[in-house]
């Protein structure tokens, strides 16, 4: 019995680790905020709220609404693409189906940094220049955005069962009237999910914004970036905090109207 | 005559240059319920397809009760269509399933109500509007399925192996309540199945097919007692083939055949050419046992019993034939008397009225 539980134990051990790992420095990063002083400590040297109050300024909060705006038009956008694009992969044999696919998905493989790097070069020869700021970076969150919603949409696609169109078919319903209300009801959880994949993407990138924010237009993850510059204060610290809290109130709220878990959670996604 | 139901002409349907349907004619008459059976692959559910109209005949043309409908989408056709996976929408309740035939055809909702009922009330499911399709049994499921194909009166009902899913003693229930409430319905039925049982119990006829083709259509009692071609002979219940040779150019009726110095007529469906092997087929259940020759106009078989297979009403006695082939004979166990012990010299005897010679090769 006891040599058998070693897998068990090993286990048991791998998954506190795990999640130490993860908690830990989000409980340092939380604490250090509410330090008295102006200083990273941790455990933190008194009790202040001075560091939030200065998250809180417009300084801080105009990137996070830039961030959240974006990522919203980035998430909504890839989610109106990758619908059809999922669709047409799923259902359609086509020549270029396979260049298609490695479009759609390529993204995911390639590192951020190179694509931000070619899309800036190629807006430059374009000479569509004067699109930097939100435009340029919608395309580019669009860009590494859509392989999230395509996967997911393409997910739930495969696992409803295809006779279940050729049933509504049978029973009198009209092509549109079966996209309407059989396809899409089944897939809206993969759509959405994948939604909600795209934001978050969208929200914590950095690489490509880097290259296709300007000043004044600047996603928040920028906009901390240049504050380390000058070394991890604690103001940061709150505003680390901050943005950690937005996608989590926002899988809250999908995850109650949608069963996007089944796509967060596990591989069996359906409906 | 009416119309046939479901009339198909010469219908063809390739895949790539592969024919999965080769040409085939068949009728169901009104109220009828025909069963196509045959082997995986061999295009049951592309013929079940092309009638639901969610394939193209490459040829040939359908009519449904003497309409053409060669150009009519599927959700012009009016047929109830039953699929193996059920097919039921899980998100929405078995009431919601059973009308969407309903609303689509834009029925009012009183009337949506009460026919969903009855009809849920004909399967046997009646109170369980409410449930999800998901939170049921296979049998339930089927049910519903059943329910929601019925409601909008098809034209035809489609079942493609409904079955299939279900284990044995509830196929087994399921088998004769389908029966049950097509005779109640009177709607035309066509089944798909690769279960002989199933086509033997259900059908008023069955058509059984072989790859692409059609290779008998006729009663269950026809198709087991004067199967049409090797393939059927061999494909329905248990069969003994034994190599004989055909005496004269025969067949459509009957033909002379030699085994040994045995010469007998027998039933030929098809032709057959003088003096060149055949096939002689013979049911288990109709031969009998003897312990020495009588040498009259029955084909008697000399052989040694090799082994008893006890099946509870039955037993199955192999018997190793002197010229080297073997054969089944099967004993109703009915009077307590016991088989010849296994290495027991035996005679194998089959009237030659329960013996059907074919061509060795089938070809359909
Ligand atoms: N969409 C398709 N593309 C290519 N070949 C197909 C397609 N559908 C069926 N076939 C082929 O056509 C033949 C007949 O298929 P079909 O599904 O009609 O058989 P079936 O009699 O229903 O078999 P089963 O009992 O296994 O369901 C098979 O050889 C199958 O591989
Ligand atoms: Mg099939």
């Amino acid at each position: 019995m006891r040599t058998r539980n070693i897998p068990w134990a090993m286990l048991r051990g791998t998954v506190v680790l795990l999640y130490l790992f993860i908690l830990v420095p989000i409980v340092i990063t939380v604490s250090v905020s509410f330090n008295a002083v102006n200083q990273s400590k941790f455990p933190p040297l008194g009790f202040s709220l001075r560091w939030w109050a200065d998250a809180m300024s417009a300084r801080w909060l105009q990137p996070l609404a830039f961030s959240i705006e974006l990522g919203l038009v980035a998430a909504v956008l890839s989610m109106l693409l990758g619908m059809p694009l999922a669709f047409a992969l799923v259902r359609h044999r086509f020549p270029g189906r396979d260049a298609l696919t490695t479009l759609a998905l390529g993204p995911l493989a390639l590192p951020a940094l190179v694509t931000g790097i070619g899309l800036l070069q190629f807006i430059h020869a374009a000479g569509l220049g004067f699109l930097f700021g939100f435009p340029t970076l919608l395309i580019g969150h669009v860009l590494i955005c859509l392989p999230f919603s395509v996967r997911t949409t393409a997910i739930s696609l495969r696992a409803m069962p295809p006779n279940l169109e050729l049933a509504a078919l049978s029973l009198g319903a009209t092509p549109s009237t079966v996209l309407r209300e059989i396809t899409l009801p089944l897939v809206k959880s993969g759509v959405f999910a994948g939604g909600v994949f795209a934001f978050i993407h969208s929200f914590t990138d950095y690489s490509i914004s880097l290259f296709l924010s300007r000043p004044g237009t600047q996603p928040i993850t920028i906009t901390i970036l240049s504050f380390l510059e000058y070394g991890f204060a604690p103001t940061l610290a709150a505003v680390a905090a901050l943005t950690l809290v937005v996608p989590l109130v926002l899988i809250a709220i999908v995850q109650r109207v949608f069963r996007i878990g089944d796509f967060l959670y596990a591989e069996n996604a359906r409906g | 005559m009416a119309d046939a139901a479901v009339s198909l002409r010469g219908v063809r349907k390739l895949f790539g240059s592969a024919a999965a349907v080769d040409g085939i004619d068949l009728d169901a008459q009104q109220g009828e319920f025909l069963t196509l059976l045959g082997p995986s692959g061999c295009g049951k559910t592309t013929t079940l397809n092309m009638i639901a109209g969610f394939l193209h005949p490459d040829a040939g043309s359908i009519h449904l009760a003497g309409r053409k409908v060669d150009d009519l989408p599927p959700f012009r056709r009016d047929i109830g269509l039953v699929f193996q996976d059920y097919a039921l929408f899980p998100h929405m309740t078995v009431a919601e399933n059973v009308a969407f035939g309903l609303r689509m055809r834009r029925v009012d909702k009183a009337e949506i109500a009460k026919r969903v009922a009855a009809a849920l009330d004909l399967v046997k499911l009646t109170g369980l509007d409410d449930r999800r399709p998901l939170a049921m049994s296979g049998g339930q499921r089927q049910r519903v399925a059943l329910a929601r194909a019925l409601v909008i009166n098809p034209k035809v009902l489609l079942l493609d192996e409904p079955l299939s899913n279900l284990d044995l003693k509830l196929r087994e229930t399921m088998r004769l309540e389908i029966t049950e409430v097509q005779r109640r319905t009177g709607v035309t039925t066509i089944l798909v199945t690769h279960d002989q049982g199933e086509a033997l119990v259900m059908s008023d006829r069955i058509a059984v097919m072989n790859r692409g083709r059609i290779e008998q259509v006729a009663d269950a009692r026809t198709i087991y007692e004067r199967p049409a071609t090797r393939f059927v002979a061999q494909f329905i219940g248990n069969m003994n083939l034994l190599d004989v040779v055909a005496v004269g150019p025969g067949g459509g009726t009957t033909c002379a055949v030699r085994f040994g110095a045995q010469t007998l007529t027998v039933a030929a469906p098809q032709k057959l050419e003088a003096e060149q092997h055949v096939l002689l087929a013979f049911r288990p259940e109709r031969s009998t046992l003897l312990a020495r020759p009588k040498d009259d106009a029955a084909l008697e078989l000399a052989g040694t019993v090799r082994q008893h297979v006890y099946l509870g009403t039955r037993t199955e006695v192999h018997v190793k034939l002197t010229n080297g082939a073997s054969c089944v004979v099967e004993l109703a166990n009915d009077r307590g008397g016991t088989p010849p012990a296994i290495g027991s010299a035996v005679t194998v005897r089959i009237d030659a009225a329960d013996c059907t010679a074919y061509p060795t090769e089938s070809c359909g």
